[in-house]
């Protein structure tokens, strides 16, 4: 996984004040640990090549 | 004695007059009281209710009309289900207020329809989101073969229910392998049923993409006989000849030496040699992690906004992060899944049945909740889906079977099929019964007594 430019604390705060979310401080340690093994995941989908046609696995049906 | 007895023959012994539904429902309550506060599985009981309905199913008797094949059975729903008139909570104080459910779940009422008798809401994970049954609001559900142990989750009073004695036949969800999981650790039967052949309606959501309701039973023909009452669906024919493949590499790894000995037995039973791989099973974990987060977050924000503070703390660290996951991250993953889905379809051309481990190990100590991954120590919570989560993602039926003579804690075997052939999980499941290497582990003397 590429190192981030920024700490995952300032991520997270980035993530949440986008979101107009005001994260308990109780909360943010927490996040911010379940955000690293997301990160960890979220490297191993992003790093899989797909061809442009493989669309999403969504199911609405009009 | 009722304690362990099946829901088929319970319902025989309604329906021949041997026993009436009402005392059997006296000694499941009286059993329930007296042995629960041990294991904690149970979060509520309908015992008035539960007493009028099997009082109504002996005046049926009574009157000699045709009783439904389940009549009179007791079952218990994982504590996501709407039970009419009953607040569903879904493990969390977060809805307590919401109002009383106005009508049953849809596999709920078709329980009902055939005769069986709901008992009680059993614990789980706070919104389904746990392997452990650790429930900051409700408490710990314990295994009852060894209450020092994990029961898993995140149905884990619905698997521990079966495994006591308590209730032949409960409810639960499975979304990365809540049914699965602690079907293992618990030693009982359990169905993740193909994605969407079980109607949702009802039922607490957590993860859209991928919940799936299905059940726990003390027997195989249970297992069954609920399964196509609740598809609302003639029972299939078994097929024969069944192609079976073991599944390696992924599946393989970090296997308790008497959990590979058994799987080793079941393998040379059904004269297989070799082993089949699912491509790219760690990102197949990877996105079904990520699709849970997305979707759970998601779903949650809203009162996460407003009350974050009435949360499990950590359900409400995960919800967050999963709520803040990027959007092309949850596309990407989804996109994924596409091309595993055609990936897990086309072995299904070579083979009906797929065999793997459901949980590498006996049940993790409470006090140790840890498992050895590539010979270290790890977090069990976050581990024991290592083998049901890549499964969870093309939406597959999965069967749990408990092992036999394993000479150790339950262990449990994963029998997958292609979509919409969970006949050919009961056949195959039905010959490893007849051969002595799957059933119900029982507890031991002490502990049913």
């Amino acid at each position: 996984m590429t190192t981030p430019p920024f700490s995952d604390e300032v991520l997270v705060t980035a993530r949440a004040q986008s979101m107009e979310l005001a994260l308990p401080a109780a909360c943010v340690a927490g996040v911010i640990a379940n955000t690293r093994v997301l990160q960890n995941y979220a490297a191993l989908v992003r790093d899989f090549s797909l061809p442009d046609t493989c669309e999403p696995a969504g199911d609405y049906t009009p | 004695m009722t304690r362990f007895a099946s829901a088929l023959a319970i319902a025989q012994d309604i329906r021949s007059g041997k026993r009436s539904a009402s005392s059997v429902m006296q000694t499941v309550l009286a059993t329930i009281d007296q042995h629960d506060s041990a294991i904690h599985s149970v979060t509520h009981l309908f015992a008035q209710q539960a007493m009028q309905q099997a009082h109504a199913v002996d005046a049926m008797l009574a009157r000699k009309e045709a009783l439904p094949p389940l009549a009179g059975v007791p079952f218990g729903v994982k504590d996501l289900f709407d039970i009419q008139g009953h607040v569903t909570t879904a493990g969390s104080i977060v809805l307590r207020n919401t109002p009383p459910a106005a009508q049953d779940a849809a596999i709920v009422a078709r329980l009902r329809a055939a005769g069986a008798i709901p008992v009680a809401t059993l614990n789980m994970d706070e919104f389904a989101y746990g392997f452990a049954t650790d429930n900051a609001h409700y408490g710990i559900t314990r295994n009852p073969h060894d209450t020092s142990r994990m029961a898993g989750g995140s149905s884990g009073g619905s698997a521990a229910a079966v495994a006591a004695g308590f209730l032949p036949l409960t409810l639960g969800t499975d979304t990365n392998g809540s049914i699965r999981v602690p079907a293992s650790l618990c030693g009982v039967w359990g169905l993740k049923p193909t994605l969407g052949r079980l109607p949702r309606a009802g039922a607490y959501p957590f993860s859209a993409s991928l919940d799936v309701v299905g059940h726990f039973a003390g027997t195989l023909d249970d297992l069954m006989a609920a399964f196509y009452i609740m598809a609302d669906s003639p029972v299939e024919p078994e097929p024969q000849n069944l192609r079976a493949a073991c599944l390696g590499g992924w599946f393989a790894q970090n296997l308790s030496p008497a959990l590979a000995a058994a799987i080793s037995r079941v393998c040379h039973h059904l004269g297989l040699s070799g082993t089949t791989e699912l491509p790219q099973t760690p990102t197949a974990r990877a996105a079904s992690f990520l699709i849970t987060a997305a979707e759970g977050g998601t779903l949650h924000l809203p009162r996460l906004r407003a009350a974050a503070e009435d949360y499990d703390p950590a359900t409400r660290d995960r919800l967050l992060a999963g709520a803040m996951l990027p959007a092309s991250t949850y596309v990407q993953a989804q996109r994924f899944r596409r091309w595993f889905r055609q990936q897990v379809h086309a072995l299904f051309e070579q083979v009906d049945v797929l065999i793997a481990p459901a949980v590498m190990c006996e049940a993790p100590r409470l006090d140790d909740p840890t498992i050895m991954l590539d010979g270290k120590p790890a977090s069990a919570r976050a581990n024991l889906g290592l083998y049901t989560q890549p499964i969870s993602l093309p939406g597959l039926p999965v069967l749990c079977l408990p092992l036999s003579n394993t000479g150790t804690l339950p262990l449990g075997l994963q029998l997958v099929a292609a979509p919409g052939r969970e006949a050919a999980l009961f056949s195959l499941a039905r010959k490893l019964e007849h051969a002595g290497l799957a059933g119900r582990c029982p507890l031991d003397t002490q502990q049913a007594a």
